[in-house]
């Protein structure tokens, strides 16, 4: 893992703090010199998005192109909307062996351990943002494991 | 300004060349242009990011090899699946401003020293790495999530994407672009191995070892130099903004429509009257995405046109003749120069089954990098003498 290229990306792994145009509203990652949007020059605001967000697409995809046992590597990935943004994140794994269709399931973004840190490693532990099903969501998460069950 | 010509193509059939290094591959493309005339600027694109590949000074070892003279001009390109248009634009744009009179524009890729897993992780390289720390999220992963996107919108089932395979590799086929001996249909394309749901293997351009090499002249001496010339009619470049879920709608290419309508528009024609269609197609659903977006096909409506035969060899217009990167192989880098090499065998009767496209005045090819962060559009018509 890069160390220093994590640090850099601290606040957003934190605090999920994203660059907001004062003019249009536009929530981006990354600093530009004109907003993607509105193509405004005013200077972006700092916010924290909030953790709930709305599922819009989901994917099932891993490098199993080798291995062909269809599990190895496998990763579950989402597309959720918060506050207007869209953000494309890995369901954590502690949750995603359970899940088979996430569309429409409220998910909350958290912190979670990356692969790429796997345990005894001996190098630093990278962390990344990751989408869990919202406790808020229970019968979702009850229509989530029924699914499973198929 | 003076006008340019597309003056002869070579191209090597992409497939694991396992004998030969990247150095190889691009004497063995070039050699038999170098015949016809002595460049006096070589425009190499090879993706340095590729590992097997020699990374920095790439340009120079491959003029080195091609024993240029010493007064050459060489550039190194490298930006992902575009590197072949980009250096093919800026090769017409020294011509066009005299600063050269022969250009050679060499595409070459050498990723068969690596795994199938190794070799889709260059193509990561494409996505935007500020946005991406952290997220372990793929190419391939960013695809499956477009993909769904687009199903979702428009009501589809994932079967409907084997349509666009079976439609590439039918004309791969029947170009002579591959070495399958049979195009497999929808279904059977869909039984294939799971790579990004809905996605699967056969969705992703196979990435292979290949090169592309052509060599472009101003027009007047364009005759005494190929035998059947193409003249670039048009070129044009745009770009969006490169984290694809930041764009205003992620299912439209902007920089698609933008740079071919501006092409178009130089070479005074009209995606109407363009009978041959080369789309970039490194993921099966960026074809799709572009058609659409260029008003090729309606809105959700792409894969079930493929079903009923739209844009197969002889119909108008025809879409990727040679099957694109999905039918030919996905020469990493070069697929803008493979295109231009398609369109030159397709005008010129090369290959079988290409008398609709001999009938054809001029082709639109679109090449971009990942997402279509940048795209370049080219507009070629054939030579009047």
């Amino acid at each position: 893992m890069n160390v220093v290229e994590a640090w850099r990306s601290r606040h957003f792994a934190l605090r999920r703090e994203v660059l907001l145009c004062p003019e249009c509203g536009h929530c981006s990652r990354v600093r530009r010199r004109r907003c993607p949007s509105c193509k405004s020059r005013r200077a972006a605001e700092t916010r924290s998005l909030r953790v709930d967000g709305q599922v819009l697409a989901c994917t099932d995809s891993g490098m199993l192109v080798e291995r062909l046992d269809q599990l190895s590597d496998r990763q579950i990935a989402v597309l959720l909307e918060v506050e207007g943004m869209r953000l494309a994140c890995l369901v954590a794994d502690s949750d995603c062996s359970r899940f088979a269709d996430l569309h429409e399931v409220p998910m909350r973004l958290v912190l979670r351990r990356n692969r790429s840190s796997p345990a005894g490693s001996a190098d630093a532990i990278e962390y990344g943002v990751k989408a869990r099903v919202s406790s808020t969501g229970a019968p979702q998460e009850a229509r989530v494991k029924r699914d499973s069950l198929r | 300004m003076n006008q340019v010509a597309v003056v002869a193509t070579s191209s090597l059939q992409s497939a694991n060349h396992w004998g030969q290094s990247l150095a190889d591959l691009a004497l063995d493309v070039a050699e038999p242009l170098l015949d016809r005339a002595e460049p006096d600027g070589l425009f190499c694109a090879s993706t340095s990011r590729a590992p097997g590949s020699m990374a920095r000074g790439t340009s120079v070892v491959i003029a080195d090899r091609l024993a240029l003279p010493t007064t050459s001009r060489v550039y190194g390109f490298d930006d992902g699946d575009a590197t072949g248009a980009a250096a093919l634009h800026t090769a017409v744009a020294h011509i066009q401003a005299g600063l050269v009179k022969t250009a050679l524009v060499v595409g070459v890729a050498k990723v068969s020293d690596l795994s199938e897993p190794d070799r889709y992780r260059t193509l990561d390289e494409a996505l935007d790495r500020d946005a991406e720390v952290g997220t372990e999220l793929t190419y391939l992963t960013h695809c499956g999530l477009l993909a769904d996107l687009y199903l979702r919108r428009y009501g589809l089932n994932a079967s409907a994407l084997g349509h666009l395979v079976s439609h590439n590799l039918r004309n791969a086929l029947s170009s002579g672009a591959t070495q399958l001996k049979l195009a497999p249909s929808a279904a059977e394309v869909r039984k294939d191995v799971k790579v990004a749901s809905p996605l699967t293997r056969s969705d992703f351009a196979p990435l292979l070892d290949g090169a592309v090499a052509i060599l472009l002249s101003d027009t007047k001496v364009a005759w005494d130099l190929g035998d059947a010339p193409l003249e670039v009619l048009g070129i044009s470049a745009a770009r969006d903004t490169a984290v694809v879920w930041e764009r205003g709608d992620p299912l439209c290419l902007s920089a698609v429509q933008t740079a071919s309508s501006r092409a178009l528009a130089q070479a005074h024609s009209s995606l109407a009257a363009t009978r041959l269609l080369q789309i970039e197609n490194a993921c099966s659903l960026m074809e799709v995405l572009s058609l659409e977006t260029l008003g090729v096909t309606r809105p959700g409506q792409t894969l079930s046109g493929y079903a009923d035969g739209f844009g197969l060899i002889g119909g108008l217009p025809t879409i990727n003749s040679c099957g694109g990167a999905i039918g030919r192989g996905h020469v990493l880098g070069a697929g803008g120069l493979a295109q231009v090499h398609d369109v030159m065998l397709a005008f010129t009767g090369g290959g079988c089954s290409r008398s609709a496209e001999a009938l054809a005045e001029s082709a639109l090819c679109v090449s971009f990098s990942a997402f279509a962060s940048t795209a370049f559009a080219t507009v070629l018509g054939r030579m009047k003498k």
